[in-house]
């Protein structure tokens, strides 16, 4: 399955780039192909473009805040869970999508 | 070199009239250094790029691996704690703070403002802003000596001194003109050169440079014919080359030694290129260049 997402954190040190390191690393593990945004204080990074996200089957927000550009995702079916989630249990996110 | 903001820029600017106001007043007395000798507890921050974090206001405690053991700290303002790339800290949230915490990517600086009244075990919210391109040389330079330092407790002034003109130097970066930043390519052609001349002693290639740039391997051989006049190969073997002599004229080590700790697991192909590079064989030249010197 061809998955994006978004990672995002309230300070944005740390967690949003351990989420999207687990989620890439998960995603494998499941046979996914998947791209992940990080929107931490470095700025956006591995930016999702048009095409990613026309892709995709599905867009995941391991996010605690709001989606920087969330009309980008209008038409696509968006999970969103706790950032917390996708840094403990990133296996339930997938096979909650697998269901 | 000059590098372009972004972010919301009254976020950039909030950031510099905090950063200038605070190196006007205060001085750096103290800085923790964390590692990774002991397993990061569950959501301890652990990045694959160093941190650095300074108290403005209030403070939080924070745990850390230092010397195989967990320590607890309480950083206030003039503390700074520096986390290189793998180590790991938790900081506890749940006190007033303001701290403003420095990431240092491959790519950019990333620099978050938290000002925290405590209460909730997240902050709701931050100031961010980010300097593209990286680095310019001094800011690279002092944070590799500062992670050099990182791996030996280092007592005495060196750490603080060097906290202080690494926060000198991104403040400069973070107010140089954004009109006058350089081409996308040159910013990228500059950090690679860069991360050649700290890991030319490992096997690094145009693939894993590629690699770690999130690059195509021939978008990085395009950027050194254009930018650099040369081969990514040709630039590798100089910087080895070059860190060759040095070694032959001050170390006793054997050419076999030397050629291992350049990148070059063949010594017989090391010898061909420095020959090919510098005209004489290594042995040559540590004769002519080491004539009188005790080794």
């Amino acid at each position: 399955m061809k998955i994006v997402a978004v990672t995002a954190c309230p300070t944005g040190i740390a967690h949003t780039y351990m989420a999207a390191a687990r989620l890439e690393k998960v995603a494998k593990n499941f046979g996914h192909e998947i791209k992940v945004e990080t929107q931490g204080a470095m700025g956006i990074e591995n930016k999702l473009t048009e095409s990613d996200i026309r892709q995709a089957q599905i867009a995941i927000f391991a996010v605690d805040i709001e989606v920087e550009g969330r009309e980008r995702f209008n038409g696509v079916k968006v999970i969103q869970v706790p950032l917390q989630e996708a840094l403990k249990s990133p296996e339930n996110i997938f096979s909650k999508i697998q269901r | 070199m000059n590098f372009s903001v972004s972010g919301p820029a009254p976020g950039a600017r909030l950031i510099v009239h905090e950063l200038e106001t605070y190196l006007r007043k205060t001085r750096i007395r103290r800085v923790h250094f964390a590692d990774g000798t002991t397993v990061p507890p569950p959501l301890a921050y652990v990045t694959n790029f160093p941190r650095l974090s300074l108290p403005l206001a209030g403070s939080h405690t924070m745990e850390l691996a230092h010397n195989g053991r967990v320590e607890t700290i309480k950083p206030v303002r003039g503390h700074a704690v520096f986390v290189p790339d793998h180590a790991w800290n938790k900081p506890d949230w749940s006190g007033h703070v303001d701290v403003l915490t420095f990431l240092f990517g491959v790519k950019q600086i990333g620099i978050s403002l938290v000002r925290h009244k405590g209460g909730t075990q997240v902050p709701s919210n931050a100031v961010k802003a980010s300097v593209h391109g990286g680095y310019d040389v001094p800011t690279h330079s002092i944070l590799a000596v500062l992670r050099l330092l990182a791996t030996d407790s280092p007592k005495g002034p060196l750490a603080r001194l060097l906290t202080e003109s690494l926060l000198h130097a991104c403040l400069r970066l973070l107010k140089s003109p954004h009109n006058q930043s350089p081409r996308k390519a040159v910013r990228t052609y500059e950090s690679i050169c860069l991360y050649v001349q700290e890991h030319f002693h490992t096997s690094v290639s145009r693939e894993t440079i590629a690699d770690h740039f999130r690059l195509a391997p021939n978008h990085v051989s395009r950027l050194f014919r254009k930018e650099g006049f040369m081969r990514f190969n040709d630039y590798l073997n100089l910087v080895r080359v070059n860190r060759a002599k040095f070694m032959l004229q001050n170390y006793k080590m054997t050419l076999k030694e030397i050629a291992a700790s350049c990148g070059y697991s063949d010594p017989a192909y090391f010898c061909r290129i420095f020959k090919k590079i510098c005209k004489v064989t290594p042995t040559e030249y540590r004769s002519t260049n080491t004539a009188g010197v005790q080794l």
